[in-house]
């Protein structure tokens, strides 16, 4: 890897790593907590020199920078590890493919650049349709709702639910429609600070309007900072 | 749009989808159109229930080293998505090819448990699949089950047309392989299994005619059309040379035993009288250590689990045991994954094998002493004594453990007050004994937790003809249990008595009962031994609608020259022999285990040699 970052744990040399995968197709049927395990276990297979954490049950230690919810693919997620040997990119995301299961793909591997702490955004793509109603018709309605002064909706959190205007937060948010569903796209807060669920405003479409919706897509595109720049 | 195009968004309305999807790790994909026969192995419960099973993950990998035969798993959907599949037109299909389960030639299902046989029934009519076997034809798929509980398939004979008794992996092939014969020739259904009934262990219920006296006990049970008049159960006589998987399929979402699973023996030498497996399984057979570190090592480098466990009905009767578990330890410890022994008992191991697995498998402190007096342990020869249970605990509470969970059973034969407060007398003494040592961990409580499950009598065990408690009783012995409890140290929990009832009518069912199994799933029930989905009143009405009563089922002592449904069913070990068991276990007299001294069973006359041990 070039410019490694080197943490020592018991006066041995690790090598920060990050590494970047797509989640398609059947992964994104799985939680967070099962993706977890599934590359864990992808690891156990690539027999790559990874650290275990310490303790009386060690476990390979990976760090997932922003955990997907269920039902959503992901075009560039990532998670960090350490590992004992200065490996090539290659040569990691090489012998983790080959031992990925389907809906897994591994695309780079490097040291990290960033801290988590540095999201603030997140590109999302959505499609659905409605058994009620076309596709165009969809469309026109959708877009009268973005449209709209304000989008009010429950928001869940610790301290029990409450309103929120989901309007100042939607950034970029384009539409089109062909002849099985509508597509939008749209920039939303993600990180550590604060974090909005695009279904959040599918949600509150099918409350305004009672149109319940189905999605063929959901999907986060990338993670982005506040100089507008890809995390890495 | 077809079904298969609406999946994937239907997918997301529903509880933990990767249950429905298919595509895990190791699962086999095949040209569904190159095989000749195609098998759905079918497990009637959750995909976390049905995935933790080690016969099915056996047979799967077996049937498909065979590039004749594909073999894929289907699972019960949960009800949130039987609901989108009715509404949708969804036919239950299989994870593999996403076919629906109508293309299959035969249908596999394992049957571990009386309480989910309504989910068969709900599962072939989520394929589209008449229930009822006299109303299928030559174009659907053989339905064929196995399992533990396939040794009375009387209350599935409606449904089912053939059942394969015993161990598995020899009897299946040979049924696939006749299956491919008849295939070939034309596929005529009633030939076909008239020509399984003379492959040894299989039984074809429709090949046999039950008559009934007035008092609905069994006048006769003949067989027709050449079928044998017993069937015996079939064993695989050396483990050692018996197929293994060397991977098992990785699932994407948890399951319950989410691990390499290693079966280190086969069968029980320990008689436990109430205790079918015990039996069923018999003669025991062992496996070699070092092939069970060969297939441990396969199956954790091919999935990359960091968790394994043995299995067997009792780890500790392993001949080579220390051998087999400082052999295993030393391979999991290497490779930092975590090993759990279950149902072990370590009282005569040695000091560093002991340190080893204390080192491993530090899960908590389990006893299972079933019963609350030594009269009564004595009755269901569970040779477990007060004093090994003490020495134990002590043993454990100096080495700073706080907590011991007990297992008990309420409704023992010949069970009186007094052995249900005795439960509560070794849960208090077993307090007492922590608070008599000196040395127990400083300024921590114990806590000593019972569990009390209900007795179910079941086929095939020395208490097949004995009277289960009925309802009222075993609810009155729980108060009873509860009220005797002074030591705030010492927790009760029990289960619902209603599953228990019912397990205990379908468990020594005969024919007739297969009307009410069908009654009650027409109204609705399906997962029972989920009590979020347990109808209780819904099986009192549909065991009524069938002119049937829990009362003769369940709570009925059987007369000693009564005709019992399984009769015509040879598991090894014979019917006098557990009738003598019987006497003993009235007389409080215990029996030795098998290796003491043969008990004279009949279960050798499954090995070649007709010898259990060399």
């Amino acid at each position: 890897m070039r410019d490694p970052k080197i943490v020592v744990i018991h006066n041995q040399n690790y090598f920060d790593t990050r590494i970047f995968f797509q989640k398609t197709s059947y992964a994104k049927y799985i939680s967070h907590l099962d993706s977890y395990r599934t590359i864990q276990r992808a690891f156990k297979r690539s027999k790559l020199p990874v650290w275990y954490t310490d303790g009386f049950n060690p476990k390979i230690y990976l760090n997932f920078i922003l955990p997907l919810s269920l039902g959503y693919e992901g075009a560039r997620e990532s998670f960090d590890c350490r590992l004992s040997e200065n490996l090539s990119e290659e040569e990691i995301v090489n012998r983790l493919n080959e031992v990925m299961p389907k809906g897994f793909r591994v695309l780079d591997a490097a040291a990290p650049k960033h801290k988590i702490t540095s999201i603030v955004r997140a590109d999302y793509t959505l499609s659905f349709f409605s058994e009620t109603e076309t596709p165009s018709a969809l469309l026109s309605k959708m877009e009268a709702f973005l449209s709209e002064d304000q989008i009010l909706t429950e928001k869940r959190s610790k301290k029990g639910p409450k309103m929120v205007d989901l309007k100042p937060s939607i950034q970029n948010p384009s539409l089109f429609a062909d002849e099985s569903a509508v597509t939008l796209t749209l920039s939303l807060p993600a990180g550590t600070v604060s974090n909005l669920n695009p279904t959040l405003l599918t949600d509150a479409f099918t409350q305004s309007t009672g149109i319940p919706l189905d999605f063929s897509l959901l999907r986060r595109d990338r993670l982005l900072m506040e100089n507008g720049e890809e995390f890495c | 749009m077809n079904w298969k195009e609406q999946l994937p968004s239907l997918l997301l309305k529903v509880q933990k989808p990767a249950r429905y999807t298919g595509g895990e790790l190791n699962a086999v994909i095949k040209d569904k159109n190159a095989v000749k026969t195609r098998i759905a192995l079918c497990f009637p419960d959750t995909y976390e229930v049905g995935m933790s099973h080690l016969g099915l993950k056996i047979l799967y990998s077996l049937i498909n080293q065979d590039e004749s035969c594909y073999a894929e798993r289907v699972y019960a959907p949960w009800v949130d998505f039987e609901e989108i599949m009715r509404k949708y037109h969804i036919p239950l299909y299989s994870l593999e090819t996403k076919s629906p389960l109508k293309e299959f030639d035969v249908l596999g299902f394992s049957l571990q448990y009386e309480l989910s046989y309504t989910n068969i029934l709900n599962m072939l009519d989520l394929a589209g699949i008449d229930p009822l076997a006299k109303n299928r034809g030559n174009d659907d798929p053989i339905i064929q089950a196995g399992g533990p509980c396939a040794v009375n398939p009387e209350p599935l004979a409606d449904f089912v047309d053939l059942f394969q008794l015993g161990e598995g992996e020899e009897i299946m092939m040979e049924m696939l392989r006749l299956h491919q014969k008849h295939k070939a020739m034309g596929f005529d259904k009633k030939a076909f299994l008239r020509d399984a009934a003379k492959i040894p262990g299989i039984y074809v219920p429709s090949l046999y005619d039950v008559t009934y006296k007035k008092d609905g006990t069994i006048a006769a049970v003949t067989p027709k059309d050449d079928a044998p008049k017993t069937v015996r159960k079939r064993i695989i006589e050396d483990l050692n040379a018996v197929y293994y998987p060397e991977t098992f399929v990785v699932p994407y979402t948890e399951v319950i035993h989410d691990r390499a699973v290693l079966e280190v023996m086969r069968g029980c030498i320990r008689g436990c009288r109430f205790c079918q497996a015990g039996f069923i399984y018999r003669p025991m057979r062992a496996k070699d250590p070092d092939l069970l570190c060969r297939q441990g090592r396969d199956l954790c480098e091919s999935t990359g689990y960091d968790e394994m466990s043995v299995s067997s009905l009792s780890t500790s009767d392993h001949p080579k045991v220390e051998e087999m578990l400082s052999k295993i330890i030393a391979y999991t410890e290497k490779e930092k994954i975590s090993l759990s022994l279950p149902s072990l008992r370590v009282d005569n191991f040695s000091e560093s094998l002991l340190e080893k697995i204390n080192r491993v498998g530090k899960t908590g402190l389990t006893f299972a002493p079933e019963a609350g007096t030594q009269r009564l342990r004595d009755v269901i020869n569970k040779n477990v004594t007060e004093d090994e249970v003490m020495e134990t605990c002590k043993i454990a509470f100096l080495g700073g453990y706080t907590s011991v969970k007990l297992y008990f059973m309420l409704g023992l034969p010949t069970e009186t007050l007094e052995d249900v407060k005795g439960i509560v007398s070794l849960a208090e003494r077993i307090v007492d004994l922590y608070y008599s040592l000196k040395d127990r961990p400083k300024g921590k409580a114990p806590s000593v937790s019972v569990s009390v499950s209900t007795f179910v009598p079941k086929p095939f065990t020395p208490f097949q003809w004995c009277a289960q408690d009925d309802y009222q009783t075993i609810v009155q012995k729980q108060k009873a249990l509860v009220e005797t409890v002074k030591s705030k140290k010492v927790s009760i929990s029990w289960h619902d008595v209603s599953t228990s009832v019912l397990e205990g009518v379908v468990s020594r069912g005969d024919r007739r009962l297969g009307k009410a199994i069908y009654n009650a799933w027409k109204s609705g029930c399906r997962f029972d031994s989920w009590d979020e989905c347990f109808h209780f009143e819904k099986w009192k009405q549909a065991l009524a609608d069938a002119d049937l009563t829990i009362e003769e089922y369940a709570n009925r002592v059987r007369k000693e020259d009564e005709i019992l449904p399984w009769d015509h069913i040879d598991v090894g070990v014979r019917k006098d022999f557990f009738l003598r068991e019987w006497e003993k276990a009235k007389a409080g007299k215990t029996t030795p285990n098998c290796v003491e001294q043969c008990a004279g069973c009949g279960a050798n006359r499954l090995l070649k040699g007709g010898k259990c041990f060399a």
